[in-house]
């Protein structure tokens, strides 16, 4: 398959993840209200300056934007002129709203379903970014590791990753086992617990909506410090390159919510990063 | 942030005389007492079992042990002149234990022990996080099958929550003035040691690879220890992260 196929193929192999794992059930149009929708244009356009001069990615470059949800950050590239991105995710009702978007505006985005531990036909890439704590889905292991060995199988030499996370340091200093936030009609009740054993969050969260009609869903993340994922991006072929604090290239401390880490898969070849990083 | 380039490491300089004074010999007998009765308790030791002390030091639970007739304990350390002062206790008291001078990545016993422990932050001292891995897998080499593993050292959480950068301290007119710094690449906490004793000014280096608990489990099971409990402190309290301390009981399979 060609790295960048054309047919949409491929977003029929769906949902191959086995049984019902909390992040099948998550991710619905309300979480879209609650999360994606509360980004104002420009903050995704700073998130994707930030993105461009990091990964230092020209516009014909193989891009891969690895659980875009609903293509925030995908559509943005492509209306810059970046001729080569896709928008992988394993929500079809996500990458339902990203194609419209893509249609409507002309855009040449392609989308991928599929489970983030498997993109099957991407290889040789430019750059793959992940934003947005997407990372540390699965309850096991070994199975956010096979995210991190899919993310190295798909890079050229050289190629690099980006990943935006949660600090996991900056949730030790101030984690809150219960919070609230949003505001009328729509509310998020939380409901927190933090299992050291496993390094997991797990949130029992209650959606109070405009209709009335009031669920609970579950939520779990493994969380990293920065050391962590060094190590084991490291056990996959990805060299740790800089870590940021936040998208305005803040030293990361352990204050820091976000944890902004960019790998390279060997040497860094992109020649303006590592004039950048000199 | 610095990086540990130089060929000497710090754990060769850092056990001197003034950590000999300022930081063993600070601790009281009682304090001893006390996690020797811990230790016995939690690894559920008895009399005849052997027993390894892994950086003992001035070998002060060793010879507690010892005392308390526990006659099979064998200390370990790297540092010889902490085991010569060792030795002159054991002289003195005429104490049955086994005091030898080693490297902790290497511990030159095979299935010997029936119990080992590693007490007051004597782990994570390499810079290569491959050493430290050693460590874990020299103890469970060490250990007979089913044998006990208790580690007591920083727990890393509690170091981030409540993280402050400057300490002091002084004992009989001597000073400690310590600094500290997380390097959050490798996850080490490098404390700068300062020792004021009247002109006398020694500057040490310490540096300790911390670890929260799900990486410790994570390292113990990859090398044949399985976790059994994890305590906050020696009244046993569950660990949370706001416990300074982080100790751990493990099983070899």
């Amino acid at each position: 398959m060609n790295k960048f196929d054309k047919s949409r193929g491929s977003r029929t192999h769906a949902k191959q993840a086995s049984g019902t794992q909390w992040w099948e059930q998550f991710f619905d149009t309300e979480w879209k209200r609650f999360s994606f929708d509360a980004h104002t244009p420009e903050h995704t356009a700073k998130q994707v300056d930030f993105i461009i001069r990091k990964l230092g990615i020209n516009k014909e470059d193989n891009i891969l934007d690895l659980a875009c949800g609903i293509g925030r950050h995908a559509l943005e590239l492509s209306r810059r002129g970046f001729e080569h991105v896709t928008g992988q995710d394993f929500c079809q009702e996500y990458l339902d709203i990203a194609a419209q978007q893509a249609n409507k505006e002309g855009l040449n985005t392609e989308f991928l379903n599929s489970d983030m531990r498997r993109i099957p036909g991407y290889a040789n890439l430019d750059a793959i970014y992940c934003w947005h704590t997407s990372f540390g889905y699965f309850e096991d292991e070994v199975e956010n590791e096979k995210v991190a060995d899919t993310i190295g199988a798909a890079l050229k030499q050289g190629g690099l990753f980006l990943l935006d996370t949660i600090n996991r340091d900056w949730v030790v200093k101030n984690f809150q086992s219960q919070g609230w936030h949003g505001e009328v009609p729509n509310y998020i009740l939380e409901r927190n617990h933090f299992d050291l054993a496993t390094s997991t969050h797990h949130g029992e969260w209650t959606f109070i909506a405009e209709d009335g009609k009031n669920h609970t869903k579950k939520m779990q993340l493994r969380q990293y410090s920065l050391h962590e994922l060094i190590e084991l991006f490291a056990r996959y072929g990805m060299r740790f390159v800089q870590a940021w604090g936040s998208i305005d290239g803040e030293e990361l401390t352990i204050d820091s919510r976000r944890l902004i880490i960019l790998f390279s898969k060997g040497e860094v070849s992109s020649t303006s990063i590592a004039r950048e990083l000199r | 942030m610095r990086n540990n380039k130089s060929t000497a490491m710090w754990w060769e300089e850092f056990f001197d005389d003034s950590y000999g004074r300022m930081g063993l010999e600070v601790i009281d007998a009682e304090r001893t007492r006390v996690e020797v009765d811990f230790i016995v308790g939690a690894l559920e030791l008895k009399k005849r079992e052997w027993i390894l002390d892994l950086a003992c030091g001035k070998g002060r639970h060793s010879l507690e042990l010892a005392r308390r007739g526990f006659s099979r304990v064998t200390g370990l350390d790297y540092t010889e002149d902490y085991l010569k002062k060792a030795r002159e206790i054991k002289e003195a008291e005429n104490l049955n234990v086994r005091l030898v001078q080693g490297d902790m990545r290497d511990i030159p016993f095979d299935a010997e022990f029936d119990a080992a422990y590693n007490y007051f932050t004597s782990f994570g001292f390499f810079a290569d996080e491959k050493d430290n891995e050693k460590v874990i897998a020299s103890v469970a080499k060490a250990l007979k099958p089913g044998g006990r593993f208790l580690l007591e050292t920083i727990n890393r959480d509690q170091m981030i929550r409540n993280f402050f950068k400057l300490g002091w301290y002084e004992r009989e007119g001597e000073y400690v003035l310590k600094r500290f710094e997380i390097d959050l690449e490798t996850s080490t906490l490098v404390s700068e040691w300062t020792y004021l004793r009247g002109k006398r000014k020694t500057v040490r280096q310490v540096r300790i690879r911390m670890y929260s608990l799900h990486e410790m489990i994570t390292m113990l099971r990859r090398n044949g220890l399985e976790f059994v409990s994890a305590w906050g402190n020696k009244e046993k309290e569950l660990l949370t992260w706001d416990h300074h301390r982080m100790i751990v009981l493990a099983k070899k399979s």
